[in-house]
């Protein structure tokens, strides 16, 4: 496995606080001069969350989204891992089941969102199995390339010691699939919080998709860019949390200082 | 009945259907206790012989057997029986210098603390206490390969098999690590195969020195006694020799 070593990330740095600065600045200058159904001012949008806050569709259908994610996501992780690690470990599995996985991989997101529709009739089921099939391609990819990757430098020395196959799996090839495996999952983070939103404005009666959709036919842009903001941060956030995670995992990785 | 037979072994590797024997016909013996160093030039089939001896390639023809048992077909008997010491360290990065030192054992199922215990002991000798606790990342190239020593010692194996484990250190660090090595296998008697490319080396570690041709066959045996190894003409005489029996074994293929 390469042990590329990652920069240290700081919460924090005086670069990006500049930058979206900057920008927050020009959006409330060009907002003085922009009708407010183009670009609302903070204020608007601050008003915005204060009603959404209070009535409570602000923690609820962002939690609901934020669930609906990590459901699908766990599923599609369970299922694409067990496809890596049978493909391989399994002589001969990867030429029976790589076309399936490249096949259901190729078919667009915005055709499964419809798909799902048209086979399954309750939302939590669609969203599931929408998840399900834009995720598991890409853990089961990363999976297999992964223990494709474990080095046969370790393996031999492993083998040395006549481990059962059992040992082989947990104390060489899972450690050493641990990195790809936190890769995927930010990759799979920010793709699923997309293909979520689309999902529950066509075929949802709650989640932040459907209240976006809300807004828009109230004509309220300020509604509009308020859910987005819950979107981005969300996924900002999910994102970082498996930095996080990254980290205590990974402690052992040499770091750039 | 000596601890390693090796009869008649030959290695043939395919390469898109093309055959490469690596190694032919090759014949030695190593008795209980013995440290065998082995020297050949690069590419001669050394740390395929290596291989076969771990049980990790299996011999295209003829037989090694270790306690009358082939390491790779007999592949469980060796449980805990063998270790090596390999080129490059082969240490996991993600595990501490502790816990690569005990890796062997854990997969032997000792016992938590007996691991730790006898990690320890390993850990001290090669004088690595105070870096149990530091990834392999942090050290230096010659304290990594002294952790893959102790991890090797760790089981307290019946064979010992190296394949040019001081090959890319600097010579001032070899040298030092070659001394304590070879204090570690007199303490504890076991019986080793030492692979190298280094004529010196190998006079300096065995007590025997088999020199292979290549494809990898026994070209000569030589007894170094402790008296050769203090006395610097005969060893440079016997270098010469060993030279000789090399070039001449290229010669006469090309
Ligand atoms: N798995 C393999 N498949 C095909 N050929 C191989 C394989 N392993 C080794 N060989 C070939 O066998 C020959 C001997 O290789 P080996 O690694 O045993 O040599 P060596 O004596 O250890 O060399 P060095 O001193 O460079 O380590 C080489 O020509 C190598 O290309
Ligand atoms: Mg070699």
């Amino acid at each position: 496995m390469d042990g590329e070593p990652l920069p240290k990330r700081r919460a924090l740095n005086i670069e990006m606080v500049i930058s979206l600065g900057a920008l927050l600045l020009s959006w409330q200058v060009a907002s003085l001069f922009l009708p407010e159904y183009v670009l609302p001012g903070f204020q608007l949008i601050f008003q915005e969350f204060l009603k959404m806050a209070q009535e409570r569709t602000l923690f609820w259908d962002t939690l609901l989204t934020l669930y609906r994610i990590l459901r699908g996501l766990i599923t599609g992780f369970i299922v694409g891992a067990l496809f890596g690690v049978v493909m391989g470990t399994v002589k001969k599995t990867e030429h029976y089941l790589m076309p399936i996985v490249n096949f259901i991989m190729g078919v667009p997101a915005l055709s499964w969102t419809l798909i799902v529709i048209l086979w399954f009739r309750g939302t939590e089921t669609r969203i599931l199995v929408l998840m399900l099939a834009i995720s598991f391609p890409v853990f089961a990819h990363s999976v297999l390339d992964a223990i494709k990757g474990v080095s046969k430098e370790w393996m031999e020395m492993t083998l040395v010691f006549r481990p059962t196959r059992g040992q082989v799996f947990r104390m060489l090839i899972l450690p050493s699939i641990v990195p790809h495996v936190l890769t995927a999952w930010k990759v799979t983070v920010g793709f699923a919080v997309r293909v979520v939103i689309v999902a529950e404005l066509v075929g949802a009666s709650t989640g932040v998709g459907f209240r976006m959709l809300q807004q828009q036919s109230l004509l309220n842009m300020s509604g509009v860019l308020a859910w987005t903001l819950v979107l981005v941060v969300s996924g900002l956030g999910m994102q970082s949390l498996i930095s996080m995670v990254e980290s205590r995992l990974l402690r052992w990785r040499p770091t750039l200082s | 009945m000596p601890k390693i037979e090796c009869h008649n072994l030959t290695k043939v590797f395919w390469i898109r259907n093309q055959s490469f024997e690596a190694i032919k016909d090759l014949n030695f013996e190593v008795d209980s206790g013995e440290l065998v160093a082995v020297v050949g030039k690069t590419g001669c089939g050394k740390s395929t012989t290596l291989n076969v001896l771990l049980g990790l390639e299996r011999p295209t023809h003829g037989r090694l057997a270790i306690d009358g048992k082939e390491p790779y077909k007999d592949f469980d008997f060796f449980r805990g029986k063998l270790s090596a010491v390999f080129q490059t360290d082969r240490l996991l990065p993600w595990r501490t210098v502790l816990q690569n030192a005990t890796y062997g054992l854990e997969i032997l199922h000792f016992p938590q603390q007996e691991r730790v215990k006898k990690a320890r002991y390993w850990l001290e000798k090669v004088g690595l206490t105070h870096f149990e606790n530091a990834y392999p990342h942090e050290l230096s190239g010659g304290m990594r390969q002294r952790v893959g020593i102790a991890r090797a010692f760790s089981i307290d194996p019946e064979v010992l098999l190296c394949d040019e484990a001081f090959g890319h250190l600097d010579e001032v660090t070899a040298r030092q690590l070659r001394d304590d090595f070879l204090n570690l296998i007199r303490e504890t008697k076991k019986t080793s195969v030492f692979i190298t490319h280094d004529i010196d080396e190998a006079l300096e570690l065995g007590e025997r020195v088999l020199v292979l041709g290549k494809p990898a066959r026994l070209l000569m045996n030589v007894q170094v006694p402790p008296a050769t190894k203090e006395n610097p003409t005969k060893q440079a005489e016997i270098k010469s020799r060993i030279i000789q029996a090399i070039e001449s074994d290229g010669t006469r293929k090309e």
